[in-house]
């Protein structure tokens, strides 16, 4: 066995390792001083009484509950989403893709604001009606607000998958004289199981350790596991008690992974190979699919996104009036008497190449550290490994920035920690995108280039960079959106001195000054909006070449 | 040749669990046994100073200009989050201090601070007080910084008939008109339902709540969700601090939001800052903390933070005169707090769910 060999079958460990050497003694730090002060017995005394407790048990399942029926409904709202982005060249495709990742980049706080400036009580959909129908405090507004943040995962990553799939099945499926919906089912559905089962995954656990959307919208009856371990860490400053429910989330985490993984893995011996299909253009498509597919983004636009239109309108509305005048307060510099940069402790520009310089290193980083670990372990199934680099999902990002800034804050410079707290965070999903993706195309490939005596570095740059292109650029954009949404590692780390949006619109609001923050939200959105065209026109100029 | 799959994990797995336990050891358990203040480190010319994330910016500004100013101190102010994580982050360092001094944690924290010996005891050479039961420790391991009660606030456009009585927030012309904040998350939510269990005591609390349920619309996780919703105009009522009308009719020029008090009495929280046990700068901190009290830095404390100053000299802004009368503080005994408050939360999650 060669030296190559050798390093291939150990690669699976040596990611693991730098994974769990990354991720564990931050936590440890921590969540293990419960257990490192007051001995192991008295730790397990403690963790016990938690997990007797009946409201332990009872957040668990409203936890597992609302997840499971947040992600299924996500996916299946964004499965018709997915098929027209993948199938059909129609106009505003791009701006589609990008708008959809808004609300994963908006600060939670925002988000809320905004489904409640619509669906909400006084909120303009019962204005409109004339009535004052509370719907949105419910299981409803939790999971309507659920599916708002996470149908972008669902979207790209189905989409990425589907133009992947084989066009000579197609042929085959048509040649047989096979309906619409029938070869979708029988065809699409099963090729795009491991896409659609880890999107769901992804989702699931987003949701399962959600917490603010949980509590505003369902009250104490939805409190998630993750309420309770906030609220024994912080509130109770019990670690020992911290410590037991985190490990218990991180179980029922790890157990959801595991068995989603499974069940892909058996599909998996599907890969697709071959010429990819080509999308149609607007011309080529029957005027049914057309309206139903304009008809489609349109229901989703009313539903889900005009929340964040009303939200942006709201900018220009102040004290019952519509006026500007939160705009000219960021620009002036002042609200009345109030120095807003004394608020947000950072002008205009900084803010913008602060928040973009974070965003996009910490990207390019974990973009980097995902596909080098995809191809590590590309064609093998480690559903181990897959579990595990799910773990930083169901860790909070409180305790871990915590940790990380006590480990190694005076050895590693504060922004590059940050851009490591953020990079972990992300790199599940990143890392999702990139090994789904590699798996969906031949091994053959590379192999075939390998014996012509292609190099390694020669394949990655003409051959696995460019076939990937698209879920690159998908993975790119996820590792960007999460570092600039991120408030938690930033403030944690950053104590303050580092100043991104989501930290200067949360101060902006601590100080009352909601229209004012909400004016600099739309400034973030245009930002961030033109931050996601440009990373998706790459990816659209790509398209055109055949790629 | 094949290397055997299960080897090659063992030895990953021992390797990770060496390395890791290395770190963690590294990082806490070194020097545990060894009491801060008999290795405190050489004085600098320096101040490291903790605090919660919404410290306004002027007010961290002041300090560092006076320091400069007065000593020739560079002071580095850490906003690090909320309240319950500035307090985690000195427990974890108890054993090698990194900051000094801290600002910003409130009286419910005292039976920890003392049980944890997180701070150092320092008696400010003045310390002139509005209330002296602003004095929440009367062995000065901290002082009082700033004040305020928690109650009701309403929207006056919303609500004409606002409520008189805590039996009057019962009336079911309430339904659905409150914003209650989560005890168990948000801070001015856990004095809230403390000040419940102040008026009909721990056996009548319950009680009261499984009334009130049908008048809360919502419960959010923290202050800023909460009020956000009440300025929206989702609910006419919210938990917030008595001062918050002030805000709004200092920098908005109205008087439509106003705090409720019921028969003259509310529940009082007191912020605090104390100097950190075995801080390395420890007259740089004391000198922060005779500044603290002050009056010069007393009187910035209205209009930057919305709360009271605890300087009887500092005359307050029209603002806040505005306000209801409070003449009875009322609070429950930290200590008393402390052993029960878990039990209490359960029983009121139980009643609200």
């Amino acid at each position: 066995m060669g030296r190559r060999d050798a390093l291939r079958s150990g690669a699976p460990y040596l990611i693991a390792a730098v994974f769990v050497l990354l991720t564990v003694p931050p936590v440890l730090t921590v969540l293990g001083a419960g257990a490192l002060e007051r001995g192991a017995s008295a730790w397990l005394e403690e963790a016990r009484r938690v997990l007797a407790q009946t409201g332990t048990w009872r957040s668990l399942r409203f936890s597992v509950i609302q997840a499971v029926v947040s992600a299924a409904l996500s996916i299946a709202i964004a499965l018709p989403g997915a098929y027209f982005l993948s199938h059909i060249r129609f106009a505003g495709r791009r701006l589609v893709q990008s708008v959809s990742l808004l609300p994963f980049v908006l600060p939670s706080l925002i988000v809320i604001l905004a489904i409640i400036s619509f669906y909400g009580r006084s909120g303009v959909l019962n204005q409109l009606l004339g009535t004052r129908f509370a719907f949105v405090y419910s299981a409803g507004g939790i999971i309507l607000a659920h599916i708002l943040f996470n149908i972008s995962i669902a979207l790209r990553m189905i989409s990425a998958a589907w133009m992947q799939v084989d066009q000579r099945l197609r042929e085959v499926s048509l040649s047989l004289g096979e309906g619409n919906l029938r070869r979708v089912l029988r065809l699409h559905l099963p090729l795009l199981l491991p896409a659609i089962l880890n999107a769901a995954t992804v989702i699931f656990l987003y949701c399962f350790v959600s917490f603010g959307v949980v509590l505003v919208f369902g009250g104490v009856r939805f409190a998630t596991l993750e309420v309770r371990i906030y609220q024994a860490m912080f509130m109770n400053l019990n670690l020992s008690a911290a410590g037991a429910l985190a490990l218990l989330q991180l179980a029922v985490c790890g157990v959801a992974v595991f068995a989603a993984h499974r069940l892909a893995a058996r599909r998996l011996a599907v890969a697709t190979r071959g010429r990819r299909f080509v999308m149609r253009s607007g011309r080529e498509i029957s005027w049914i699919t057309t309206v139903i597919c304009y008809g489609y983004w349109v229901a989703l636009g009313v539903f889900l996104f005009t929340p964040l239109a009303s939200i942006a309108l709201r900018a220009f509305y102040r004290n019952g009036r519509w006026s500007t005048a939160a705009f000219r307060s960021l620009i002036a510099g002042s609200i009345g008497d109030r120095d807003i940069h004394q608020i947000i402790r950072a002008d205009f520009f900084e803010l913008v190449t602060t928040s973009l310089a974070i965003a996009g290193l910490c990207a390019a980083v974990t973009t980097a550290a995902g596909f080098i670990a995809a191809r590590a372990v590309r064609g093998r199934k480690v559903p181990w490994l897959d579990t595990l680099t799910m773990a930083p999902l169901a860790i909070s990002g409180v305790t871990f920035s915590l940790g990380l800034r006590l480990l190694w804050f005076g050895i590693i410079p504060g922004p590059v920690l940050i851009i490591v707290a953020q990079g972990v965070m992300a790199f599940p999903l990143v890392f999702r995108i990139l090994r789904t993706a590699m798996e969906g195309v031949p091994l053959r490939y590379t192999e075939t280039a390998k014996s012509l005596g292609a190099g390694t570095l020669f394949r990655v740059r003409t051959l696995e960079i460019p076939v990937l292109w698209r879920s690159i650029l998908n993975a790119y954009a996820f590792g960007f959106a999460l570092s600039l949404a991120d408030f938690t590692a930033v403030l944690t780390i950053g104590r303050g001195a580092i100043v991104t949006f989501p930290i200067a619109m949360y101060r902006l609001i601590g100080f009352q000054s909601f229209d004012v923050a909400l004016a600099l939200g739309v400034w973030y959105i245009i930002v961030v909006a033109a931050a996601f065209v440009a990373i998706d026109l790459t990816s659209h100029a790509r398209e055109k070449e055949g790629l | 040749m094949r290397v055997s799959k299960v080897g090659v994990f063992t030895a990953v797995a021992a390797f990770m669990l060496v390395t890791a336990s290395a770190l963690f050891a590294g990082g806490v358990g070194e020097t545990e046994f060894v009491d801060p203040e008999e290795r405190r480190l050489e004085e600098t010319e320096e101040l490291i100073v903790y605090s919660y994330g919404s410290l306004p910016g002027s007010l961290r500004d002041s300090i560092v200009e006076y320091f400069d100013r007065e000593y020739g101190v560079d002071v580095e102010l850490e906003r690090i989050g909320e309240t319950g994580a500035v307090y985690t982050q000195l427990y974890l360092e108890r054993n090698e201090p990194v900051a000094d001094a801290v600002i910003g944690l409130d009286q419910s924290y005292l039976p920890r601070l003392r049980e944890d010996r997180l701070l150092e005891p320092y008696e400010p050479s003045s310390l002139e007080l509005v209330r002296p039961e602003l004095l929440v420790d009367d062995e000065f391991l901290v002082v009082p910084f700033d004040y305020g009660y928690i109650t009701v606030n309403y929207d006056g456009h919303a609500l004409e008939d606002a409520p008189g009585s805590w039996d009057d927030l019962l009336d079911p012309r309430f339904r659905d008109s409150f914003i209650m904040l989560h005890p168990g998350t948000s801070s001015p939510g856990r004095n809230f339902l403390l000040a419940t269990i102040a008026e009909f005591g721990e056996d009548g609390y319950l009680d009261f709540w499984r009334e009130f349920r049908d008048n809360v619309l919502t419960v959010s996780g923290s202050w800023s969700e909460g009020y956000g919703l009440y300025t929206e105009g989702e609910a006419p009522m919210v938990v917030s601090y008595e001062t918050s009308p002030a805000y709004h009719r200092e920098f908005e020029n109205t008087d439509r939001y106003n705090a409720l008090v019921f028969d003259g009495a509310a529940y009082l929280q007191v912020e605090v800052a104390g100097i950190v046990r075995g801080a390395r700068n420890r007259r740089n901190a004391e000198r922060l903390v005779e500044y603290i009290v002050s009056q010069e830095f007393q009187e910035q404390i209205p209009l930057s933070q919305i709360m009271y100053p605890i300087h009887p000299g500092v005359t307050l802004p029209d603002a806040f005169q505005a306000g209801p009368d409070i003449d009875r503080s009322v609070t429950l005994d930290p200590d008393r707090v402390e052993e029960n408050f878990e039990t209490w939360l359960e029983q009121w999650e139980d009643v609200m769910r």
